[in-house]
């Protein structure tokens, strides 16, 4: 008996990223390269060649980027940026480290395969800084800060949910989405009060802007207010959050928010329905 | 908690968090989040 020969489904899924080979080389011809930049000497001409392979390959994995585990990206990231270094193009190097969120020091260490990440500026990350689009329109900002937040692009304006401990790095995350003349926003939802979600809100608030929370929130904020992060770098000496924020709206059932063409549908989970009582 | 029914999408602050596991008992309680998970899962979002 012969088994009937199958198609190849060229249709189906692939359960790998066409740019893991690109992924592995790059990674290993940057780990053949030296991490603190060119030498006196100046670079051989292999030396120079790797690192052209190697950044050719990272900036094509890069540009895959969601096809990957957020925690294979750092190190990506991390050599793509020694790479830029041994060919003397510092200020991407630069601006790649701070990508990998590995502290400007990371082209000297061996290869970091982690989603998280803490430096005493930055403070921890869970993954290394990326935005997406799970929707049309709808744009997620996740690890320019410790906690992530979310852009909704509507006919009648942008939507916020969250803001992130520090103005700044919602400031940072509308630039790389394109969105950095949009704010002050039309609405800011707030999920809750820890400082991780609130901190930034001054970078989205405007004279005109609704700022909608849970009837509980006031007092939870109170209470949050007198608490500090649990350790000192938790959200980094660059972070100036802001504590004191204050809702225009306040909602104690569930409530439809029709924006422009978009409806929200906020709801009240356990604790946010107990506090409003 | 935040759903956009139109995309299927529902942000759920710290509800749920991936890297930490369960929220803070301190501040919530474990039947208020199997509840809160029981609502999710009866909302069937499509991402959350």
């Amino acid at each position: 008996m012969t088994w009937p020969r199958r198609k190849p489904n060229w249709t189906r899924p692939r359960p790998w990223s066409p740019a893991l080979p690109q992924y592995f080389r790059g990674l290993a011809l940057a780990g053949l390269l030296p991490g603190g930049g060119p030498s006196e000497e100046g670079a051989t001409f292999a030396v120079n060649a790797r690192a052209d392979q190697a950044i050719a390959d990272l900036e094509f994995v890069l540009a895959a980027r969601d096809q990957f585990p957020a925690a294979l990206l750092r190190a990506a990231y991390q050599g793509l940026a020694r790479a830029y270094l041994v060919l003397g193009r510092k200020q991407q190097a630069a601006e790649t480290l701070r990508r990998s969120g590995l502290g400007p020091a990371a082209t000297d260490r061996p290869s970091t395969f982690t989603s998280f990440s803490m430096t005493a500026r930055d403070g921890l990350r869970l993954s290394p800084p990326r935005v997406f689009t799970p929707a049309p329109h709808v744009h997620v900002a996740q690890s320019y800060d410790f906690g992530d937040f979310t852009f909704i692009d509507t006919s009648a304006g942008v939507v916020a949910i969250d803001a992130g401990t520090s103005p700044d790095r919602v400031l940072a995350a509308m630039a790389d989405l394109g969105l950095e003349d949009r704010a002050p926003v039309s609405h800011l939802i707030l999920t809750h009060s820890h400082f991780d979600h609130i901190g930034g809100a001054a970078a989205l608030r405007g004279p005109d802007t609704q700022v909608i929370a849970a009837a509980g929130f006031p007092a939870e904020a109170e209470r949050q207010s007198h608490s500090s992060p649990p350790f000192r770098y938790l959200i980094g000496t660059d972070a100036r959050p802001a504590f004191d924020v204050r809702p225009d709206r306040l909602i104690s059932e569930q409530t439809s928010l029709v924006v422009g063409d978009t409806e929200f549908v906020l709801i009240l989970s356990g604790v946010a329905r107990r506090q409003t009582r | 908690m935040v759903h956009l029914p139109a995309s299927g999408l529902l942000f759920v602050g710290d509800v749920m968090m991936p890297y930490l596991g369960v929220p803070f008992t301190a501040e919530g309680s474990p039947e208020g989040l199997l509840k809160t998970m029981r609502y999710i899962r009866g909302l069937a979002p499509g991402s959350l």
